[in-house]
């Protein structure tokens, strides 16, 4: 659906010689980025408007973009499945942190923040087959991965003691990606198997 | 279409490219797209890495 929309809009700009027609894969793709932002970002406001978060809301998308921008990690085969994951899991999460005041203890949380962060430190980055990453490429995401998961932790651990409305968004934003992570992982291995089952018979 | 609505036309449509241009350079220099579905990422999107 996303994408349609923004092969249809990149159509309509060569059509009127606003774009040349050898760059058309190039704005699909560059459209299909736009506008898959804007609408899970619009899902994240609704809902933190809906469930009185919103501040919260905000931390937790760009916590979570700037994590998933270079630890990466699962990726459902189709448009729509991912659009199901993507807004079920913004829905959990919001939900989450609206909630976490009630059920999440201090050791809880130091428990919770520690296990995500190691997964994180363990499979970070994780490509995908549509975008693979060269050697330089993996290790450079990796030190920036590192870079952005320390950061985050020292201001969601300074963040607990003093400005709750900034931890609980951050460690929801960890656990988050360290699930797509193991997900990723575990897709990955599924997928080497069958190929090498296949490739045996 | 007056000379004003033309040109408001205009600035939209460069806004909008610049915008897809600035995700491509992000896509460009990270591990993944984010959010939602990840497609087959065009070859030219090399020129956009640092």
């Amino acid at each position: 659906m996303i994408y349609k929309t923004a092969k249809v809009i990149a159509s309509l700009l060569i059509k009127h010689n606003y774009l040349v027609d050898d760059d058309r894969d190039l704005f699909e793709y560059g459209f299909f980025l736009v506008l898959s932002q804007l609408i899970y970002s619009s899902i994240c406001l609704i809902l933190g408007l809906f469930l009185g978060c919103i501040l919260e809301c905000i931390i937790f998308y760009i916590a979570f973009n700037l994590l998933r921008k270079y630890s990466g990690g699962f990726h459902a085969s189709t448009e729509l499945r991912c659009f199901i994951i993507s807004t079920l899991s913004i829905f959990c999460s919001v939900v989450f942190i609206s909630k976490m005041n009630f059920f999440v203890s201090d050791i809880g949380f130091s428990i919770l923040l520690f296990i995500t962060s190691m997964v994180i430190v363990v499979f970070s980055p994780l490509d995908t087959k549509e975008k693979p990453l060269s050697k330089d490429e993996r290790k450079k995401y990796r030190k920036y991965s590192l870079i952005v998961l320390g950061i985050m932790l020292i201001v969601c651990i300074v963040g607990f003691c003093y400005v709750k409305v900034l931890a609980y968004p951050i460690l929801t934003a960890i656990i988050l990606e360290s699930i797509f992570l193991l997900l990723g992982k575990l897709k990955k291995i599924y997928l080497i198997n069958r190929s090498k089952s296949l490739t045996t018979q | 279409m007056s000379k004003s609505n033309k040109g408001i036309k205009e600035k939209l449509i460069k806004g909008i490219i610049s915008c897809a241009e600035k995700s491509l350079k992000t896509n460009a220099n990270s591990t993944t797209s984010g959010w939602g579905f990840q497609p087959e990422v065009p070859a030219k999107i090399k020129n956009f890495k640092k």
